[in-house]
């Protein structure tokens, strides 16, 4: 359904410094029912949501009992229901996951509804103000991780502040026949329509982890990606027991590099970090970053090497890294005031 | 600049063991429902993460300032934004 893409690198200024406009083709949505479903969702998930309100959104992690990883499930509560939304790429998995867990499962009902609605996301430092004339109260009233019910063209529209670019972030959960009409009234209102490679770079810069993409060749778990405090320690959820007694075993830890301006290409996920002439670690995913000029990464390293302000070279190339503080850079967000 | 081996072992020891020392202050001097060993280097400390606030911030900063010595103020907004940065701030203003 998009129509105005441009370039990476225009699509990227629009999020860093404008309004970027994202569909999210192929989210997995799913409802979830019923009197046990706080309850299911505080099993499958890793953190529970008993203590959401109404209008209240959180993260979690869904696992498999091995602890590894399946999705990240955003999840807002609407009162009477809650609705999952997951990233594209994980939607399907996760759909099947879901309703597996839920199968024969009295108390609960989980219903893939994916194909009525369409996720529309606008992130950037100016996407406040267009978020801003779907509402009738102040947008700095909406806080980060929450939602509410605007009504749109005669059209109930779920509104959500989320995002994973680090800067303002906005979306849109319309029904699938309408969403056409408000794709075009958000580029109109000055909304730049963005691919996913854009938003990956912003993603990494902001070290939103990529559950995707953050591998060295097969699932992760949340400590191989550095998402162990997405694991509510009060909760006795899937995949639970396995991750403890993973922890007790040495394991590589994920961390942040920025290549040396002499790195050209990028380099393949496997690519070892060594230090001196000693392998101490993998890349484990890298971009390019359009405002800090470099290649920038992750890589799982031996934990005896693990921190921030290290100097490795790749193998191959022996080309600089330096292991970084997240996030990479500073949103542009951080300093323009919601009003 | 090239790191022997030995030299990235010795700084990661010395910067795991502040990192540790800052994760044990802020789930005390927070009262946070949270092992500090299960909190990440690069773990977000506010809107995603560990969901701080404005108000944790200012105990946040004096609790930096009593223990390390170190100044936090308004104008080091970037420094919160992970425990990492954080530990990048307290090390800095150190050396």
């Amino acid at each position: 359904m998009t129509t105005h893409r441009t370039t990476t690198d225009k699509e990227y200024a629009a999020l860093r410094q404008g309004a970027g406009l994202v569909d999210y083709d192929g989210a997995g949505l799913l409802t979830v029912t019923g009197p046990e479903a706080t309850a299911f969702l505080g099993r499958v998930g890793t953190r529970g949501v008993d203590f959401l309100l109404e209008g209240q959104s959180t993260s979690s992690l869904l696992l498999r009992e091995d602890g590894t990883i399946v999705a990240e499930a955003l999840i807002h509560c609407r009162g009477t229901d809650y609705l999952l939304e997951i990233w594209p790429d994980q939607a399907p998995a996760a759909t099947a996951h879901l309703l597996a867990a839920a199968d024969g499962r009295t108390g609960v009902t989980v219903e893939d509804i994916g194909t009525r609605f369409t996720v529309l996301g606008i992130e950037g430092p100016t996407s406040f103000k267009i978020a801003q004339q779907y509402l009738d109260f102040p947008i700095a009233s909406l806080s980060y991780r929450s939602c509410t019910a605007v009504t749109w063209a005669q059209t109930p529209v779920m509104l959500s502040r989320t995002g994973v670019t680090g800067e303002y972030g906005y979306k849109f959960l319309v029904p699938a026949d309408q969403a056409a009409s408000l794709r075009a009234e958000l580029i109109a209102r000055g909304a730049v329509e963005c691919g996913r490679e854009a938003l990956d770079i912003c993603r990494m810069e902001v070290r939103f982890a990529n559950h995707e993409s953050e591998h060295t060749g097969g699932p992760v778990t949340p400590y191989d990606i550095g998402l162990q405090w997405m694991l509510d320690p009060d909760l006795d959820h899937t995949g639970r027991k396995a991750l403890d007694g993973r922890r007790r075993h040495a394991h590589r830890s994920p961390v942040c590099w920025i290549a040396g301006p002499g790195l050209e290409a990028a380099p393949a996920r496997g690519t070892a970090v060594a230090v001196e002439d000693a392998a101490v670690g993998t890349v484990t995913h890298c971009v390019w970053s359009p405002r800090l000029g470099r290649f920038i990464g992750t890589a799982a390293v031996d934990q005896g090497v693990a921190a921030s302000g290290q100097d490795f070279h790749l193998e191959g190339s022996g080309a600089a890294v330096r292991t970084v503080s997240a996030p990479f850079l500073t949103a542009t967000s951080l300093g323009v005031p919601l009003d | 600049m090239v790191m022997t081996l030995h030299e990235a072992t010795r700084r990661a020891a010395a910067r795991q063991e502040l990192c540790t020392r800052v994760k044990a202050l802020l789930v005390e001097r927070l009262a946070l429902n949270v092992d500090p060993n299960s909190i990440g280097d690069d773990q977000p400390l506010f809107g995603r993460g560990l969901e701080l606030d404005s108000i944790d911030t200012l105990e946040l900063a004096m609790a930096v300032e009593d223990t390390f010595g170190v100044t936090v103020t308004d104008d080091d907004t970037h420094s919160l934004l992970s425990l990492n940065r954080l530990v990048d701030h307290i090390e800095g203003a150190r050396a």
